[in-house]
């Protein structure tokens, strides 16, 4: 036999629960940026292809509402941050070797590609919202004007612009997990295109819940379904990847095949977030229900917050060390219920 | 470049977390927070059982992930050593740190936020002092020194002594080393 066993207390979120590194914030965060990738994505893609006939909301109006989205999930990342006052040393370098920091500065490119690309397609999209920016006090006709219509006159530049972007912030939600050779969960370099076509899904299925014309609900519906089966490939991959490596990955991989986040990830991400919408779309293939489209749709969504709330969690469950910790952790709640600090005794 | 070791003798040690106490005193760790910790690890089949105690802390890596994956350069290493420091000025609290270590080192700072973890009290070593944990050990099992120079206390230790750091594969190339 060998037992670890802690003699002192470790100020360790696998010791002491309240300690977790990411919680739900980094989970939304995670999934907001994907979905806004994919967004972006498909956005740039209809306009690049000349499709704005068929897909109007994907054209016009996607990139602001992706905006909006990408905006809520940069607030949740802001509110994980410990110490926001310092939040401005993110652009005040960049370091190579740490995906967050690029992440960081790709958000910063982003956020105005999104918001040129949602100013090019204002005067389809959001006409009333247009004429309000045209018609601002000072700055309406003589800046807000001009920008306007060379956004419109650079609209496919700015669309292949906001695809190469989408791409990279798509990978990134993915790559910023995948970097950490500590936690044994998330040691793939999988999750890049997995958080990548996961987004796109996501996207796909914001799109079919915005669109307004039948046409172009059908028309992402058919894309979410190709898309749902990559991904289904990729998590394949993902776990045949775990279950041949070695005993880190073994321990890492039992999380999902049996562990404590079983049930979430299989009932809730794999059965009702991609099967159920899969088959959904599959009865819809040929000809369009709008229930079954919609109901997919919000499927998709709860199924890629899953993804990502689900990795998030038990990539912080792995590690290279396994205690067993003498002061049980049932324990220590019991005498934190009884008005003792545990970890302040010993 | 100076290269700090701290070598802990596990034959010696006695498991009392004295090091613990010393660290949280000499530091201001916040209650039900450290910087450092001891396991005991129990092998063997009863009633042959051998128990060794190990004073475990922050490696200070040569190859340090957590400096890797800061992202605004908190993390860093302290006057071109080994000793991995954490600058409260600049970090965001964001974790990535946190993450990245295999050795699950680093915590939170409650409630400034920034993250903090074992310096190796820097600010005694600066002036040719042991770190606190080192000083106050009441077994003399800790040992602290510089590896570049093959007279000191802790180059003579690992060139006598079987020796084993914590997980090598992890590549980081800790600077904690413990003797069997």
């Amino acid at each position: 036999m060998r037992e670890q066993v802690l003699a002192s207390v470790l100020a360790n979120p696998r010791v002491e629960p309240h300690l977790a590194i990411w919680g739900w914030e980094i989970a939304t965060y995670l999934f907001f940026g994907g979905l806004a990738g994919g967004m972006m994505l498909c956005a740039g893609t209809v306009i690049l292809a000349r499709r704005e006939g068929q897909a109007p909301f994907a054209a016009y109006r996607a990139p602001l509402v992706a905006l909006v989205l990408l905006a809520v999930g940069m607030t949740t990342l802001f509110l994980d941050l410990e110490r926001k006052i310092n939040v401005w040393r993110f652009y005040a370098t960049l370091r190579v070797t740490s995906p967050m920091s690029w992440g960081s500065w790709i958000l910063l490119l982003v956020m105005p590609a999104m918001a040129l690309l949602a100013l090019a397609g204002l005067a389809q999209g959001f006409p009333a919202l247009e004429r309000l920016l045209r018609r601002l006090p000072l700055v309406g006709r003589p800046v807000v004007g001009p920008i306007i219509d060379l956004c419109v006159a650079l609209r496919r530049p700015l669309a292949g612009i906001n695809v190469a972007l989408g791409v990279a912030l798509g990978i990134y939600t993915g790559v910023l997990l995948s970097g950490f050779n500590a936690r044994p969960f998330w040691h793939s370099a999988l999750l890049g295109p997995l958080f990548l076509v996961s987004g796109l899904s996501t996207g796909a299925a914001v799109i079919v819940l915005g669109a307004r014309t039948v046409e172009e609900r059908h028309l992402f519906g058919r894309i979410d379904l190709g898309v749902i089966l990559v991904e289904m490939a990729l998590i394949a991959l993902y776990l045949i990847d775990m279950l041949n490596g070695d005993a880190l990955q073994h321990q890492a991989v039992a999380l999902l095949l049996g562990g404590a986040m079983t049930g979430l990830f299989w009932i809730g991400f794999i059965a009702l977030g991609l099967a159920l919408p899969l088959l959904l779309e599959a009865a819809s293939w040929r000809r369009p229900v709008a229930v079954l489209a919609s109901l997919a749709s919000v499927l998709v969504l709860v199924g890629g917050f899953l993804l990502r709330d689900v990795v998030v969690t038990a990539g912080q469950r792995t590690s290279w060390s396994n205690f067993h910790n003498q002061f049980n952790a049932g324990l220590l709640d019991r005498l934190r219920k009884d008005g003792e600090n545990p970890s302040g005794r010993f | 470049m100076p290269h700090y070791a701290m070598v802990i003798d596990t034959r010696t040690c006695i498991g009392c977390t004295d090091c613990v106490d010393a660290c949280r005193m000499e530091n201001s760790v916040p209650e039900g927070l450290c910087y450092d910790w001891v396991v005991e690890i129990t092998q063997g089949r009863y009633p042959e059982l051998k128990t060794e105690f190990r004073s475990e802390r922050c490696n200070h890596c040569s190859h340090a992930t957590c400096v890797a994956a800061c992202p605004t350069g908190a993390s860093q290493y302290w006057n071109g050593s080994n000793i991995v420091v954490v600058d409260a000025t600049i970090c965001t609290g964001c974790k990535a740190c946190i993450a990245a270590c295999p050795y699950d080192a680093r915590l939170i700072m409650q409630p400034q936020g920034y993250i903090g973890k074992c310096t190796f009290c820097v600010h005694r070593v600066q002036y040719g002092e042991d770190p606190a944990c080192v000083a106050t050990c009441p077994a003399h099992a800790m040992h602290f020194g510089l590896l570049d120079d093959p007279t000191s206390n802790v180059s003579r230790l690992l060139a006598g002594r079987e020796h084993y750091v914590l997980a090598p594969e992890t590549g980081n190339e800790p600077n904690v080393f413990y003797l069997r």
